[in-house]
């Protein structure tokens, strides 16, 4: 993993630095740069986007870092600010149309995984599956994509989402239903 | 469950048992409705299946620069590029989310099939793009000054990795058609279209994707061009799918794409180029009988441009297209050109710029208004130096009984300017023995073999098992290999079903040995295909 390597001393307010913080953070990037990059990706649907929403969320919780008391709590910390983050980010592009995207910087990728065939069948699955994620409402989304692809307990998605345990697990019943009904639109459940 | 009212279903448990989250007492209560009610099972299976489906997604690797954005973003205090100055982004009310997002991931890596490739890095965009197309040009040349085209002036080759063909993929429904270009790590581009893709071009720096879409089944194709790596694009023009119409050629140093269109007016047939140093596209004749051909060998300056004007003697034209001066203004051909071919129509170079395929015929034009061959049309292999001495018949074993001959082919030149393939023949003539020359038969002949075109030279049937037709063929750079795309199934009229196309890799044994096949289709009632390739395989 790639570790964020802050120069020790670096000033940014109101946090001071200190090389324990940065080690502190570094852990947090290695660890969970990968997992929230993609769960901002299937939030929004769009690689740029989560890119930039990904580099505000750790440039949040750097700023926030004294507020993580509870080491055990950093994931769904971290969760939280990148959720606040994606949303902040929807609302604002209610009104945005795109036309096309700046592709600079962009990062190379390994060649990995399964063969050509099975690679272009994923690739399908996948579309279609992100497809139906799309046109889910944004609350049922995220509930969906906490619960089914970061594996979060309904506790957790709670404290993420700031809903009570007994609003999650209702939630979370109305996102599979709706996701349900897109997934058979696209042909792949009934 | 006692609270369940009659007809009432617990599908808050059914959720929670999904994500494991039932305590104890949930669970029998559950076990204990399940045992009797069919429908809540298949909820429950419907719900496992999702979240198998979801699960299963592929995660997408960490851009590598996202590291030192962040901490320059922490050391300067700021964050990400605010969303209003981002590139490419336009205000308008009423925007949908739905049409901002939907980034699709598709992989397409066909390695084994493709001997002695170059290994290079594998930068692939990661972008995933909406693409606004500009206002399209009819075929009517006063349509030209419609089309605003978007492309940038001075394009950069895409990072791409080296040992991928490409494909056109048709991810659409009925009723929001779209079409994203299936790279090698990703899908890149998505835009609004009506109809399957059915051919593409890649210029030969690899800095422009020129690709035809069918228009529903209306008989009429979209052309547009897309720079690959920002995929901004625009639509050249609406044309009648005419046969002949179809070639889309670029010129050896990738400034110029010239295409026909077919009015849907008046059936007037003209040739077009787009400039993609200016990013505009020109009307290059007004006879209403001309088709864009292909391009002479490089010169040291200027490129020249093959224009053939259909006719009961065709006639073949080369026109200069000056690098350092305007366009001509719409003309016959006739009148700008500095060589002429006559008899001769839709010369082909070959990559290498010294071979040529081209026909040979009387034509004419049917009821449809379509030109094509009425008697005696015959594709015929010549040189490029002495063009009309020692042609050879690329069928050398038929014979233009009474005129009846054929009446049109595709053809493609492989990269090696060695091999070359021909489908959809369209031959009225006398048979042959095993009902050669066939329609829907791929034939690959190489100039360097005895035989150009003879039964032997068709595909295994098995190659082509389950087509209904053949849309394209893209020979690979430097090999025995194929990218054929074929439709599978025609879809419904109506649109409620759409069309299938497989896109199949042979490789061609000789011999007794059967083809190797490899098919890549997508999931059930995909359209795969076009291939092409990036121009690190040439």
């Amino acid at each position: 993993m790639l570790a964020i390597g802050l120069r020790p001393g670096t000033r940014v307010e109101p946090v001071p630095v200190t090389d324990r913080a940065h080690a502190t953070f570094d852990r947090i990037f290695e660890e969970f740069s990968a997992p929230i990059f993609n769960y901002i990706l299937r939030m929004v649907g769009d690689a740029d986007r989560a890119a930039d929403i990904t580099q505000d969320t750790f440039i949040k919780a750097y700023r926030k870092l004294d507020s993580l008391t509870d080491a055990h709590s950093t994931k769904s910390w971290l969760y939280r600010i990148a959720t606040n983050t994606a949303i902040d980010d929807m609302r604002r592009r209610r009104w945005v149309s795109p036309v096309g995207l700046d592709d600079e910087g962009q990062p190379e990728r390994p060649d990995q995984g399964p063969g050509p065939e099975a690679q272009v069948m994923a690739g399908m699955l996948d579309e279609r599956i992100q497809r139906a994620l799309m046109a889910l409402r944004p609350n049922h989304r995220q509930c969906i994509v906490l619960s089914d692809l970061e594996d979060m307990s309904a506790q957790d998605i709670g404290e993420v989402m700031g809903l009570s345990y007994g609003a999650v697990r209702t939630l979370l019943c109305r996102a599979r239903s709706e996701m349900r009904r897109h997934l058979a639109t696209e042909g792949l459940v009934r | 469950m006692s609270f369940l009212r009659p007809g009432e279903h617990p599908d808050e448990l059914i959720s929670a048992a999904v994500s494991g989250d039932l305590t104890d007492q949930e669970q029998e209560r559950l076990d204990a409705h399940l045992a009797r009610c069919e429908t809540c099972r298949q909820t429950l299976a419907a719900w496992t299946e999702q979240r198998r489906l979801l699960h299963g997604m592929r995660g997408a690797p960490v851009p590598r620069d996202l590291a030192p954005r962040i901490r320059a973003g922490i050391e300067s205090g700021a964050f990400a590029v605010p969303w209003w100055r981002r590139t490419g982004l336009l205000v308008g009310v009423g925007a949908s989310l739905a049409t901002v997002a939907a980034a699709l991931v598709a992989v397409l890596v066909i390695t084994d099939l493709l001997p002695n490739r170059q290994v290079a890095s594998s930068h692939s965009p990661t972008a995933t793009a909406s693409v606004s197309l500009s206002p399209l040009p009819s075929a009517n040349p006063s349509a030209s000054e419609s089309a605003q085209p978007s492309i940038p002036a001075e394009p950069t080759m895409p990072p791409v990795a080296a040992a991928s063909p490409y494909a056109l993929a048709w991810t659409g429904k009925p009723a929001s058609a779209r079409y994203s270009v299936v790279a090698n790590q990703d899908s890149d581009l998505q835009l609004q279209a009506s109809g399957p893709p059915v051919g593409a071009a890649l210029s030969p720096p690899g800095t422009h994707l020129a690709f035809r879409v069918e228009r529903g089944q209306s008989g009429m194709t979209d052309t547009f061009v897309t720079t690959p790596g920002s995929w901004k694009g625009t639509k050249l023009g609406t044309s009648v799918d005419g046969v002949f119409a179809d070639q889309m050629t670029w010129s050896p140093d990738g400034r110029f794409l010239a295409y026909t269109l077919i009015s849907p007016d008046n059936m007037r047939s003209d040739a077009w180029i787009f400039d993609a140093s200016s990013g505009t596209n020109h009307q290059l004749t007004n006879t209403g009988d001309s088709f864009a051909a292909s391009w002479a060998p490089a010169s040291a300056s200027d490129d020249e441009l093959w224009i053939s004007r259909a006719g009961e003697q065709p006639v073949s034209y080369l026109v200069t297209l000056p690098s350092d001066a305007s366009l001509p203004d719409p003309s016959d051909p006739a009148d700008i050109s500095h060589d002429t071919l006559d008899g001769i129509f839709m010369p082909l170079v070959a990559p290498d710029g010294q071979k040529l395929i081209f026909w040979r015929g009387t034509m004419s034009t049917g009821p449809d208004g379509l030109w094509s061959f009425a008697r005696g049309g015959m594709p015929y292999l010549g040189s490029v130096a002495t063009p009309g001495k020692n042609e050879k018949q690329l069928f050398s074993t038929l014979s233009a009984v009474g005129g009846e001959a054929f009446t049109s082919a595709k053809i493609a030149w492989a990269p090696d300017s060695d091999g070359f393939a021909v489908w959809a023949a369209s031959w009225t003539g006398v048979g042959q023995p095993e009902g050669f020359p066939a329609g829907a038969a791929v034939y690959f002949g190489h100039v360097s073999k005895p035989e150009l075109i003879t039964p032997a030279q068709a595909l295994d049937a098995a190659d082509l098992s389950g087509a209904l037709r053949v849309v394209d063929v893209t020979p690979a750079p430097g090999t025995d290999v194929l990218a054929i795309t074929i439709v599978t199934d025609p879809g419904s009229e109506g649109g409620t079903a759409l069309p299938t196309a497989e896109l199949r890799l042979v490789t061609r044994a000789f011999g007794n040995e059967p083809d190797r096949v490899q098919t890549l289709n997508g999931s059930r009632g995909d359209w795969l295909g076009p291939g092409f390739y990036w121009p690190a395989l040439h």
